[in-house]
């Protein structure tokens, strides 16, 4: 039982003599032996390492997706927009993850169309716009991120050409509303 | 009998070709950059120019009939025309105005690239080596002016490689000065005829998962 407590919790990312090292050797003591303050430490260690389903504006007209790990919306012609968190790991800033997410695109054969900055309320992203063929159609992929300390959220949306181009501007506009995990 | 009738033939191939080498003599050659001689061209006359342009355009059959239609008026050609992409030979004086027309028709310019190369090396090689042809053959025709019968014959096999070889190069000549004289716009309009992206392993598990395909093919 112990084992496999302290295997979740390894696994959660915080092993338990880390995460009670902080406290009062009474409050520590209490917490070692008592099998239900065990069970609500490692809730809420789970609970910390785990990122909600994003915050975020539908674009409007979007229809939303009650979905459990990242937010989804999609118009009435097809064009879908999702965001999710990821752990920020290796930990870098906004231009490390610019780089290499340009050079992976880059190399799997995308032809970017544009690139730019935007803004959140928590700071500062970056999107990619590639074009790829489906079909008998050109399509255009956005590819956004922003960087939240130990979290990233990621960004993707796409539809045919005309139909992107219709909703870019409420695609642009939910990129600004994308916010930290909390 | 045989004979007589092949030293007839060769007779004509020898006055045709004399009138021929007359003619380019006098300057009746083409004369595609600005009717002047590769040797008097100024050293842009030499240059010739390609654009690659991708574009995303939402009326497609529209934007290839407005490209054609600019180039037409400009007394240039195109060579292929399809909803997917058109090829056209803009005259080299026009060259400037094609990227603002390029705009004007696209909904979006994915990319436009100007490649330029200098011919000068090749066409001086092309008409050195056309010179040298000429002369050999006027040698020959002088040698049959003296020869007999077999030496005729002999002669003839000489003289058929050496026009052989002179129509090649004026080919080349020409298609050189064509390209001196026109650009060549490859303009895509859309990205069908590109390859389709793959999936490429990152070192960083999140960037693995970014790909159009699948992120379509996710289920809501």
């Amino acid at each position: 039982m112990c084992r496999s407590l302290g295997k979740a919790l390894r696994v959660a990312g915080k092993p338990v003599h880390a995460a009670v090292s902080g406290m009062t050797r009474h409050v520590r003591s209490a917490v070692l032996f008592c099998p239900v303050a065990v069970l609500l430490l490692l809730s809420i260690t789970i609970l910390s390492s785990c990122a909600t389903v994003p915050a975020v504006v539908a674009p409007e007209g979007f229809a939303v997706y009650e979905r459990q790990n990242d937010f989804l919306a999609v118009s009435p012609e097809g064009v879908r927009f999702k965001v999710r968190y990821e752990k920020n790991e290796p930990e870098q800033d906004l231009e490390f993850w610019k780089e290499a997410l340009e050079i992976h695109m880059d190399g799997s054969g995308y032809e970017k169309l544009s690139s730019d900055t935007f803004e959140t309320a928590d700071g500062e992203g970056f999107y990619f716009e590639w074009v790829a063929p489906v079909g008998q159609e050109d399509w255009i992929y956005l590819t956004a991120v922003t960087v939240h300390e130990e979290w990233i959220a990621v960004a993707e949306a796409a539809g045919s050409f005309p139909m992107y181009k219709k909703y870019r501007e409420r695609l642009m506009k939910s990129l600004e509303s994308i916010s930290r995990p909390d | 009998m045989k004979q007589l009738s092949r030293i007839g033939i060769l007779t004509v191939m020898v006055i045709l070709l004399g009138s021929a080498l007359l003619f380019g003599q006098e300057g009746g050659g083409d004369k595609a950059v600005g009717g002047s001689s590769g040797e008097d061209a100024g050293p842009s006359e030499y240059l010739s120019f390609s654009v690659q342009a991708q574009l995303l355009v939402i009326d497609r059959e529209a934007a290839a009939d407005a490209l054609v239609e600019w180039v037409e008026e400009q007394r240039g050609y195109f060579i292929e025309k399809s909803l997917q992409s058109v090829v056209l030979k803009v005259p080299v004086e026009d060259f400037h105005k094609l990227r603002t027309i390029v705009q004007r028709e696209a909904d979006e310019v994915v990319s436009y690239d100007v490649n330029t190369f200098d011919l000068r090396q090749e066409l001086n090689s092309v008409q050195a080596a056309l010179a040298s042809r000429e002369e050999n053959l006027r040698r020959v025709l002088v040698f049959l002016d003296n020869t007999d019968v077999v030496g005729t014959l002999a002669l003839e096999r000489e003289i058929s490689s050496l026009m052989g070889e002179i129509e090649s190069l004026k080919g080349r000549d020409r298609v050189l000065r064509n390209r001196m004289a026109y650009a060549e716009a490859y303009i895509q309009l859309s990205s069908m005829g590109t390859d389709i992206p793959s999936k490429r392993p990152s070192s960083f598990p999140w960037i693995n998962t970014i790909d159009l395909y699948s992120f379509l093919e996710e289920q809501p």
